[in-house]
This record gives C-alpha cells, structure tokens and sequence, in this order.
C-alpha cells in the first residue's frame, strides 16, 4: 500500500519562477477548487510522473495532456501572459514501510527521462535518473517501469498478445482501475485501458493482478498460450500432411494422409498407424519387401554377369531389348494421353467452378435483395390504366428466399462435389507427370541398351549386354527405393516429433486456482459500493444477484450492469468499482497500490440528484474509514464544503485563483 | 409455388405407372438466373450501362443488344467467348472457327422478351422498331441500377457489363453470325 503526499508542479517563465503544491493526507479526502483553477493539471501530473501518458492517449513522451500554461504560456494573476521557458512536475510517495520516493518529470524540457529521488525516515538518500518510456520495463538498469515494479514489490507477469510475441502486464494496464481522468475514465470501467500493445485479455488479466490473484492470471495466460499453440501445431499439422502427400504423389503413390480436422482428430488418425503402413495400406506398396526383391535381383543378376554360364544358343536379348523399347514408347504415349486428358478435365472443372462462384454470389445478392428488400418492387402498376401489373401475365414468377436459399445451398453443394474433383484430378495429374518422367527414364536406358545389344557380337556378347543393362537399372531401382525409405523415416519422425509437442501440450495442464477468494471479497465489496453510491438497479433485496462474467464484468440477472439502471448510474459504477477493487485487495492482501484517484466524478452527470447521492456517500462512515487513499478532484459549493467538515469528511481547499503561482526566484532541484 | 405444381404433376405421373417417385426438394430448387426481381436488375444495369442518348433527354438501345448484353451479363464466363467472337468478325476464316457456344443461344432466350414485355408494359421503356427507348416510369429503371451500385450487388454482372464496352458488337453477331 502507498500514499500519494505531494504533487508539484514548477518552472521558470518570462514573468519569472512560478510553483503550485498540493500536499495529501492518507484515507479519504476531497480536493475542492474552481473550476479551471488547475485541478486537472495536478491529476495530469499524476499520471505523467508515473510515465503512464499511454492511458491519456498519448504518444511516449508527449506532453500534450497537459494544458497550455504548463507548457506554453501562463497568466500569473496579476499579469500579463508569459512565456513558459522550462516548467516539471513530481509527486511524492511513501509506503507502508515508511520508505519514501520522488518522481521528478519535465513537462517542458527532457521528458524522456525521470528523476528518481529514494530515501527513508532513517535518512538513507539514493537518486537515480531513469529512462521515462523506452525500453521502461525491460531496461534492468535504466527503465522507470522496471523500477517501481521493484521498490512496489510487484511480480513481473507475462501476458499472451494477438500478435504470438511475448508480452507482460504494465503500469498503464492496471492504472486505469484506480486512476480515473476526467476526460474518458468515466465512459465505461476501466475505460483508459491500452487496446494498442494486443495483450489478450489485460483488462481480466489486470484485476486479478490487483487482487493477487497470480494463479488465476497465470492460468489464464496458461490457457490463451495453449490455444496459439494449438492453432500454430494445427498449421504445422497441414503443411506436414502436405509435405507427406507431395512426397508419395512425386513417386506416384496415393495415400491418404489427411491434416485438417482438430487436434485431436489428428493425433487420432495419425497415431493409428505409421506413414510406411499408411503407404502399404493404401497403396499397396511396402517399402521394405520392394528393397529386398530389389536386392534379390540385383544378386542375381551380378551372379549372372560375373559367375553363371551363358547359353551361346540363346539369342533372345536383342529382341528382348526392342520389344522393351516399344513397350516403354506405348507406355509413354498413353501417359500423355492421360495427362492431356486430365488437363482438358482440370480447366473444365476450374471453369466450373468459377462459374459456381459467380452463380453462388449472384443469388447470395439475390437473397439479399429479397430478405431486406433492397430496391425490391413489390407494387407494379400500369402508368396508363393504373391497375396492378401481374407478372404472372407475362409468364415471369419471382422466387421465394427459401427457394433461393435451397438453391444456394445446392450450388454449394455442388462445388465442394466438383473441389473434390479437381482435387482429385490435381492428385491423378501429379501421379501421372510424375509415372512420365519415369518412364521417359526407363526409356532412355533401354534405348542406350538396345544400342549396347545390338552393337555387340555374337549372342554371348549380346546376353551380357543386356544383364548388363539389366544390373544398371535394377540398381537404380534400388537406389530409389532407398531414398524414398529414408525420406519416409524423416517424415515419419516430423510426425512423432509434432504428436510429442501435442502430448507436451495436453500435460500443460492448467492450475486450479483458488481466486474465489478474492473473487469473492471483490463482489462484496461492490454490492456495498454500488448501494453506497445510490446505483438505482442495486437495492439490498438483489444486490445476491450481482455477480461476475469471465471478464470480470458485473451483471445483475445475467444482464450488464452497465446497461441497467440510469444514465447517471455509468459513473456510480466506474466509482463503484474502482474503490471495491481497491477495498477487496487491501481486506485479502492483493497489489493494489491502495491509491483511487477520481477526477471530476461530479461534472460527468450535473443534475441534482447525482450531486446529492455522492455528497451522501462521502458523507459516509464506510466511505471516511476506507483503509486505502481516496483522492477526489472535484468543484464543490461552501454549503456543501460545510456539509461535509460537518461529517467529518477531510475537504481540502488550495489557496489562491490557481495552482499555479508566481513564486521567489530560487534555485530549480534537480 | 409454380414449381411445386409442377413436381405434384410428375410425381403423379410417375405414380401412375409402377415408378415411386422420391422427391428431394434441395436439389429441385429453381436457378436465381429465372427470377424476375435479379432480371429486372440485369437489363436495368445493361440499358443504363449501354444505351446512348436520344431526342430530347430520352435513351435507347437496340433490342437485340440488350438482350445479347444481358445473357452474357449473367454468363460471366462468356465474355471470353464473345470477345473471340467479336475479333473474328472481320476475317472470314476465322469466324468460322471462332467459339460457337455463344451464337444463336442468346436468340433463344424466351424469359428477357417476357421481362422486357413487362417493362414496357410498366412503362419503363417504349418500343420504336427494333429500339428499346426510355419510357414514361425510366426513373424505375434507373433506381434499380443505383440501388444495385449503392449496395453492392450483383457486382460482377455490372463488371460484365462495363468489360463489354470495349467488345464491339455488329450486326451480324446479333443475327446470331
């Protein structure tokens, strides 16, 4: 828990030094002043020394939130407009602990960095300049983020992003659940949260964190990292089957081997049996008996060449090797009839298909047209006898939706059937090129070795020859096969390795926390807050019914809470809820920095009865004892101002016309 | 529905001799391409797409175009046809060997006349010989053409449509030569 004490704004102008301090107390207190008096300047303040301007929507380092006086030109009473020459800001923060620190800013000047003053009742005194933005959280050394983390006792926490990259949760993600800005923090709850970083889930993800419920947060992260995960090892899972699909239809083998579906689907078929049984299965093809015919006939066939004896009588190899030549020919040209074939059939198909498309989009506007009745003429009259114009006269009907609905639904139909066709025709395409070029090999050798037969002498001459030729491709044969084994061995792995990142997956296992707890206690203390503050839907006889989404959003009878009740209850509700956040984690031991900053709560609704309903709740015990720092900024009357000392409320009144005031020249700190 | 008639017709029929007629209505639905609002908004784009001015702030198009014009706009895939076809029209030997898919069909196409008939039954067009000039009610023919641009439908007919100003029609393609 920390307390803000002192917020001060300084500089030097053309009219000479000016200064404005504000010092805070701990528990509740109302800072009243005019409007236009700085109040806003001082809240600014705030959020600009943390270094957390993104809330604001602000560039790194902009200091454009702040208005004009602080950074332009500024109208010390009394005198006339003066050039700002250099002006900064600091706050002041102590903790429970009694250590102290001050965070010192330019608004007007270097505000890149922060100066960084530490010290402690014992007089210990460290300063230290640290790096306002840039690499904030990540810089061990130089960086604000990194700092305040440390010397607020905050865990670190890594949170998922849209982008897949690693993030974690910063001060700008939770500051929006205590530091409420006058301009957009009363819109909705947690209205200042930063969209633009991607971090999935951070507005859940930073209410856990103020609670302390780090296990729930962690589980959460847990489960949204397990869920890019699976979508990454099902995009893995595709182009793995691709990859497997491709290397059997280059060797002409059709298999089976499919990665859509879910995971789970998978694993399921994946781990039911291996590729090479796959590759048997479907194909018929079993890699290990082909390498040992293959190894068989290459044997037999070195025997032949170097050691059996040769039939002289036996003049079949030069025959043999022609007839081989004129099968392969015939093979060759009925393949590419095939693949001609298959080409005709494969633009007929896509032609199809894109003529599909068109007639699927033409009745979808169709449809359009006849459900929203865009441009539709229901009424058709005659321009000379006026009377209705049946179409029906002239043999024209229009269709029902229904009817075109069926028809879209046929034409769809009607396209995956002819997708899977051309799916197919793509495979048998593939097989076929692939069985070509195989044969355009196949035929080369036997041409060189019905060259060999024919050029040789005699018939022993020839029958070498042509064992010969027979020894070459039937080690080459070999050759292949073996390298096919070996690419199925790989991909065979690339299958189990991805199967083993599933199960490493599936034992993730995320905790069960237990954030009932501080679940919980946060519900109950906005049931108090909401009754507290007037919210016209919570009444004692329902407040059981408020509850919680995943989201951390209130709902009464499964219905937003936001968008029940008055217009005037929006911002009873972001109060509401800021100030229970707080009160829950300072009951449980949670992180929140026990610090509520409400600017202006009074100006977002200016009717009466809102005005009294707050004055009421600060007025209050619950409101006066709250453990935690309450500051509001706000602009009250006296008779209200008196009203509320009368209760006991600590109003806090600045001096003079603005905050900032013309003071004697001394020395700038720092 | 006319449709639905006509199914209890066959059925009947069938049941009349020993067939057992099994009706499977998704795949009887009938094609968008004959209902009359999506071919009112096909020769409305068509006429406002092609037709070129005449007396006195009045448009026409000549019949036979717009129905060429129109059978294509809904065919997107015969636009390649007949930009063959179009080419060839100045070289005798090549018309005769220029895609004959397209020639006469659009001749044939009963359901445009009925759609036109009703049109200038409407008023949206008269006839004046073998033109097709706009009508007392033209503004209809107009809204529906705006209204398809506005909200985007329909899209590739109209696409269509404006690829066919630069695919020269003559005479004798509309004869169906």
């Amino acid at each position: 828990m920390i307390q803000l004490t002192e917020i001060e704004v300084r500089g030097q102008s053309e009219a000479g030094p000016f200064a404005g301090i504000l010092t805070l107390s701990s528990g509740l207190q109302v800072i009243s002043a005019r409007n236009a008096y700085g109040k806003s300047l001082a809240v600014t303040a705030v959020a600009w020394c943390l270094g957390i301007e993104a809330v604001l929507g602000n560039l790194d380092n902009d200091p454009s939130c702040f208005p004009e006086a602080a950074r332009e030109e500024l109208e010390l009473s009394g005198r006339p407009s003066a050039r700002v020459y250099f002006s900064e800001c600091s706050i002041r923060l102590v903790d429970e602990n009694r250590r102290h620190l001050q965070l010192t800013r330019a608004i007007k000047g270097d505000s890149t960095t922060v100066r960084v003053r530490e010290w402690s009742d014992a007089g210990e005194t460290r300063e230290s300049k640290l790096s306002a933005r840039r690499q904030t959280m990540q810089d061990e050394h130089g960086g604000l983020q990194h700092f305040l983390f440390d010397w607020l006792k905050w865990p670190r926490e890594r949170v998922a992003t849209f982008r897949g990259t690693p993030s974690e949760v910063y001060l700008e993600n939770l500051a929006p659940a205590f530091y409420i800005d006058q301009n957009e923090g009363w819109t909705n709850v947690q209205a200042l949260q930063i969209t633009r970083y991607g971090q999935q889930e951070i507005a859940e993800i930073s209410v856990e964190y103020l609670l302390g419920a780090i296990d729930a947060l962690r589980a959460r992260v847990a489960r949204q990292e397990a869920s890019q995960k699976a979508m990454a090892l099902r995009e893995t899972a595709r182009e793995l089957a691709e990859r497997v699909t491709v290397a059997f239809l280059r060797r002409g083998w059709r298999v089976d081997w499919s990665g859509n579906g879910s995971i789970s689907d998978i694993v399921t078929r994946w781990s039911s049996r291996t590729v090479r049984e796959a590759l048997k299965g479907d194909a018929n093809i079993d890699l290990s008996v082909e390498e040992a015919s293959l190894d068989a006939r290459v044997e037999r066939l070195r025997k032949a060449l170097t050691s059996e004896p040769i039939d002289p009588s036996d003049a079949s190899a030069t025959p043999a090797a022609s007839q081989r030549v004129i099968n392969l020919k015939q093979r060759r040209h009925k393949l590419s009839e095939e693949l001609h074939t298959l080409r005709t059939q494969r633009n007929l198909a896509a032609e199809l298909v894109s003529n599909l498309e068109h007639r699927i989009n033409a009745a979808t506007d169709l449809l359009r047209l006849k459900t929203t009745g865009v441009g539709r003429l229901d009424h058709l009259e005659c321009p000379t006898c006026h009377r209705d114009l049946d179409p029906a006269t002239f043999a024209l009907t229009a269709q029902s939706s229904e009817s075109i609905s069926t028809h879209i639904e046929a034409l769809k139909r009607d396209r995956e059937l002819i997708n899977k066709n051309l799916y197919s025709i793509d495979a048998n395409m593939e097989i076929t090129s692939s069985t070509l070029v195989e044969i355009e090999d196949e035929l080369r050798d036997a041409e060189r070795a019905l060259v060999n037969v024919t050029s040789a002498i005699g018939t022993v001459r020839e029958q070498f020859a042509q064992i010969a030729s027979d020894l070459n491709r039937a080690e080459r044969g070999l050759e292949r096969i073996r390298e096919a084994s070996r690419e199925i061995d790989e991909l065979q792995n690339a299958v189990s390795r991805w199967s083993n990142e599933v199960s490493a997956m599936s034992q993730l296992g995320v905790t069960t926390p237990d954030s009932n707890r501080r679940r919980s206690a946060f519900l109950d203390a906005l049931r108090k807050y909401l009754i507290a503050l007037g919210h016209s839907a919570i009444r004692p006889d329902n407040e059981a019914s408020l509850d919680f989404d995943e989201q951390y959003v209130p709902s009464l009878n499964n219905r937003r809470l936001r968008s029940l009740g008055s217009a005037s209850d929006k911002s009873r509700l972001v109060a509401a809820y800021s100030l229970a956040l707080a009160a829950a984690s300072q009951k449980i031991g949670g992180l929140h920095p026990g610090l509520v900053i409400l600017d202006e709560p009074l100006q977002q609704n200016p009717d009466t009865q809102h005005r009294e309903l707050f004055m009421a709740f600060l007025g209050q015990e619950f409101a006066q004892e709250a453990k935690f720092q309450t500051l509001i900024f706000t602009s009250l009357t006296q008779d209200e101002i008196d009203r509320l000392r009368k209760q006991g409320t600590n109003v806090l009144i600045p001096d003079g016309d603005h905050f900032l005031k013309s003071v004697p020249a001394s020395p700038l700190p720092g | 529905m006319a449709n639905d008639i006509a199914l209890e017709t066959l059925a009947g029929l069938l049941q009349s001799g020993r067939a057992q007629p099994v009706v499977n209505p998704d795949r009887v639905a009938p094609s968008a391409v004959y209902d009359l609002h999506y071919r009112m908004f096909i020769v409305a784009s068509a006429f406002e797409i092609h037709a070129r001015p005449y007396l006195l702030g009045q448009r026409r198009i000549g019949a036979s175009r717009l129905k060429l014009l129109q059978f294509v706009a809904v065919r997107p895939w015969l636009v390649p046809v007949i930009r063959k076809w179009s080419e060839a029209q100045g070289y005798a030997q090549q018309s005769v060997l220029s895609p004959q898919q397209l020639r006469r069909g659009f001749l044939g196409d009963e359901m445009h006349d009925d759609v036109v008939a009703f049109l200038v039954a409407r008023g949206a067009f008269y006839r004046m010989d073998a033109h097709l000039v706009t009508g007392v009610n033209a503004e209809l023919l107009k809204r529906l053409y705006s209204t398809g641009i506005e909200h985007t439908l329909f899209s590739t007919a109209l696409q269509v449509l404006r690829e066919l100003i630069d695919i020269r029609i003559t005479n004798g393609m509309l004869e169906g030569w």
